[in-house]
């Protein structure tokens, strides 16, 4: 799949870059502005309907009996009988202009626009091109480019490394195979690398000359670790700046080397930085070298807050850890930050928990959840449950990137920006910093763990205190260890796993999701794994909507991401999340997680797994559970049983 | 500088000629009076529309173009009675400060930039013809009933406007010297159109007026008339639908 994305990437003019990756993942804009497409597929067959004279009712069929709304108007789209006035080719430019038009029409009136905007495109298209402006309308493009294809796509495409090793090897004789495979290496990058670096590896048999052979090693070698810099640059820009078509379009203009300029700017969400899990405060001090800051985990919503100064006064943007824009959702933490902020701008993160009005005391995070999605009677929920945000860091101030300043640093600047913070909970004012000691010795670590605990938090967060305890952005790293009550009892922490697929449900489930074959995220070889079948903690309630979530994201076959020994009814698009609970983490033959073929031929299976009932909204798939964390749980249960 | 005065009656002519194809458009002004040409989304109609100067009771203008939401101006002059007079001008924010007897509405502009600029297509129509848009509104409104589309047919000496679908058929029969004068006629031809379109088209060009109509063989056809007391001129242009059997 790269191979394939590189060659047509690197084919594109790179004017077009921007919009050849806005299209083929199917975004009109940045993630995290929250611009979707999601055109009723009603509305594309009435532009055909407009445009062929083909009646609305068996345009419908012919949807229905194909299948999808792409090959219906791929096959429909021939018997096209309305002319243009000026008829031209599509462009790429023409066509995403067409699709920002439409995506940013809001409101009843404008469907006429719209569809209008649909019969203009469709009539200049041919029946191939029809098919894919319908699915990106639809928001059926289902191409399946993760995030990081696209980034090594183009830690590849803008290497120019390798056009200099062209050049180098173009002068060494590599044999047929291997002077082939250095031609091609300047337009397909990628698989002539390989193939040469494999040939060249290869001692025994190989028919180039052994100091020839040396050299051009040295050579490939060279390219491959330039690359792998490269996309190390590329995947920092992105966590600080989830944009690939900005970058993209940045490395085109600015140079392939001025990535690393793309920093920390209000108004664009980084992605966070995540936490290692340990199992005892001993561990924690180990590896922290003696000294930590802990700080109460609290059970809430991670907010990062976006706060600038304007001319007409303060603008306060805030999303939450999946990057959505949660601001509506949130007057009252917006009221507060505009309220207290004092500087040019900055940028910050928190916990926004729920507090109880009368006692002053922490309420479950699930008490705020009821706020997601609410539009009606939002200001009444807000009276009902207030909400304290507790700040823990700060990534950017009066528009300096602070991310790679060290941790107390960072949080030494919430004070500066909320002059009056302090680490007591307001009951009035909904701000304040979270509980923060620096421990030195493992009774004082225990202490500060129970008396977290016993103020309604799920734990302590430690973190390293020094010089280079920065912010890893889009990172899980051992600057930040959590530790929870639950590592240290029986497995009863919860794991975060994907939906892969589907098992049809008979008896009182027929018609519904019987099981669900559920998977965990490998984070070295980019792909989903398979941990276990679920199939209890279903309610039939939940059982409903789990057909109507997953319904958008069927696909026919496991996507090439999937690494799954397991078959499946259906499999889905990596999009749901669900919190599980199991009894214990096993080796399995038929699971994937973690699996290593050269070694024992099994993968990890968690025993008896149960849906707790909470859907991880919050969580990306790429934000599930990670199989080196189901490794480390795997050990922690094994130390706790000697 | 922009400050027109005119009767609400021509500001209403002028927007409702082009509400058929745009909700918003690029005005383009100068001393010789407005010129706006629009196309509809879709790119199947268009408006090339002209109003002299001399149609303004004041008319203080240099050259610029405005963008303007025609839908929202027509609502704003709704009120106002055809003879009474309607004030237009900018104010220092860019906003259009429309004002009647005791009434005054500010309305944002539309920024013009991102109009494209169609030209024109050049037209080779063999046949024109002069008639009442009377004429033409009668067959539209029965084979609204029939069908989707309306097709016209013209020989030497008759105009047939037909439309039908599976049973159901309407023939409207024209003849020349009675219904229409033939202005131009190279060969007899025969096109069709969407009926919704057309009939847009027609609102557009309002009820008892003059107009020209040109046609031609699976082709555009276009539309010629006078408005605002013969000081507005539009032209309307709309794609045929081409019969696949």
């Amino acid at each position: 799949m790269t191979d394939e994305i590189i060659s047509l990437l690197y084919e594109i003019d790179p004017e077009d870059l921007y919009i050849s990756i806005r299209l083929i993942r199917g975004e009109v804009g940045p993630g995290y502005e929250g611009v979707d497409l999601g055109i009723a597929e009603k509305l594309i067959l009435k532009a055909v309907n407009m445009i062929t004279s083909i009646g609305e009712d068996e345009l419908s069929n012919e949807r229905k009996r194909i299948g999808d709304i792409g090959d219906t108007l791929e096959k429909v789209i021939i018997r096209k009988n309305q002319a243009s006035l000026f008829s031209e080719p599509l462009s790429m430019d023409r066509v995403f202009n067409n699709i920002q038009k439409i995506a940013r029409k809001e409101g009843r009136a404008s469907q006429d626009v719209k569809l209008k905007i649909i019969v203009e495109m469709l009539n200049d298209s041919e029946p191939v091109e029809a098919k894919y402006i319908a699915r990106s309308l639809a928001a059926k493009m289902r191409l399946g480019i993760s995030t990081m294809t696209v980034i090594d796509s183009l830690s590849y495409i803008f290497n120019t490394d390798i056009d200099n090793a062209v050049e180098a090897l173009s002068d060494l004789d590599l044999g047929e195979v291997g002077n082939g495979y250095v031609k091609e290496m300047i337009s397909h990058r990628t698989k002539p690398l390989y193939g040469l670096i494999e040939i060249l590896s290869k001692k025994k048999g190989c028919p180039i000359d052994p100091y020839i052979r040396e050299q051009a090693l040295m050579v490939v070698q060279e390219v491959r670790s330039s690359v792998s810099e490269l996309r190390e640059k590329i995947e920092r820009a992105y966590n600080v700046h989830p944009d690939l078509a900005l970058i993209a379009r940045s490395m085109a203009i600015d140079g392939p080397e001025r990535v690393i300029d793309i920093s920390v700017k209000a108004g664009v969400p980084l992605r966070s930085m995540l936490g290692e899990r340990s199992k005892s405060i001993e561990d924690i001090l180990l590896k922290m070298g003696g000294t930590a800051a802990f700080e109460y985990k609290y059970d809430g919503l991670r907010i990062q807050a976006h706060i600038s100064k304007k001319r007409d006064g303060v603008d306060v943007h805030l999303y939450s850890r999946q990057l959505e824009d949660i601001t509506e959702q949130y007057p009252d933490v917006v009221d507060v930050l505009k309220k207290r902020f004092s500087g040019d701008d900055c940028i910050v993160e928190g916990e926004c928990v729920p507090v109880d009005r009368e006692t002053g005391s922490l309420l479950p995070f699930q008490v705020i959840s009821r706020r997601r999605g609410r539009k009606f009677d939002l200001m009444k929920k807000v009276d009902e449950v207030p909400v304290q945000l507790v700040l823990f860091d700060c990534l950017m101030h009066n528009a300096e990137d602070k991310t790679l300043r060290p941790f107390m640093e960072r949080r030494g600047i919430l004070s500066v920006i909320f002059p009056q913070i302090s680490e007591e909970l307001e009951l009035k004012g909904g701000l304040s910093l979270s509980k923060m000691k620096i421990i030195n010795d493992i009774p004082q670590g225990e202490k500060f763990f129970e008396q977290a605990l016993e103020n309604g938090c799920e734990g302590i967060m430690a973190k390293s205190t020094s010089d280079t305890s920065f912010y890893q952005a889009g990172k899980r790293g051992w600057n930040w260890i959590k530790f929870k009550r639950d590592y240290r009892s029986e497995l009863n922490d919860t794991l975060d796993l994907v939906v892969m697929g589907g098992y049809h449900g008979s008896g009182k489930r027929r018609g519904l999701y019987g099981a669900l074959l559920m998977g965990v995220w490998n984070e070295n070889d980019r792909r989903y794994e398979t941990l276990c079948k679920l199939g209890t903690g279903f309610t039939d309630d939940i059982l409903e909507d789990l057909l109507d979530r997953l319904e958008p994201y069927k696909i026919n076959a496991p996507p090439l991401e999937y690494s799954a020994r397991m078959e499946a009814d259906v499999f889905f698009q990596p999009r749901v999340v669900l919190e599980v609970v199991g009894a214990e983490i096993s080796h399995s033959p038929i699971h994937t997680a973690g699996w290593k073929p050269s070694v024992d031929d099994t993968g990890y299976a968690l025993r008896f797994p149960r849906f707790t009932g909470r859907f991880r909204d919050d969580k990306g798939p790429d934000q599930a559970t990670t199989v080196s964390e189901v490794e480390r749980l795997y050990g922690l249960q094994n130390k706790r049983s000697i | 500088m922009f400050n027109v005065e005119a009767k609400a009656e021509t500001f209403r002519s002028v927007f409702s000629v082009l509400t058929p194809i745009a909700g918003e458009i690029k005005l383009a002004a100068d001393d010789n009076g407005w010129k706006i040409r629009a196309v509809d989304p879709a790119h199947v109609a268009m408006v090339d529309l002209e109003l002299e100067s001399s149609a303004f009771e004041k008319y203080d203008v240099e050259p610029m173009e405005l963008g303007l939401n025609v839908e929202r101006l027509l609502e704003s002059i709704k009120s106002a009675r055809g003879d009474e007079l309607v004030t237009m001008k900018l104010d220092d924010d860019n906003r259009l400060v429309i004002s009647m007897s005791n009434l005054t509405l500010k309305i944002p502009l539309v920024d013009p930039s991102g109009f494209s600029e169609p030209k024109v297509p050049s037209l080779n129509l063999p046949i024109n013809l002069k008639l009442n848009s009377a004429e033409l509104q009668k067959g539209l409104k029965i084979s609204a009933s029939i069908s989707d589309y309306l097709t016209f047919e013209c020989s030497e000496d008759k105009l047939i406007m037909t439309s039908s679908e599976d049973l159901s058929m309407m023939t409207l029969e024209l003849k020349k010297g009675q219904e229409y004068e033939l202005v131009e006629f190279e060969k007899p031809s025969k096109s069709s159109f969407s009926l919704d379109y057309f009939s847009h088209l027609m609102k557009g060009v309002g009820a008892n007026r003059d107009i020209q109509l040109h046609l031609g063989n699976s082709y555009p056809l276009k539309l010629v008339f006078d408005f605002a007391e013969e000081k507005g001129h539009a032209i309307y242009l709309l794609a045929p639908r081409i019969e696949s059997s």
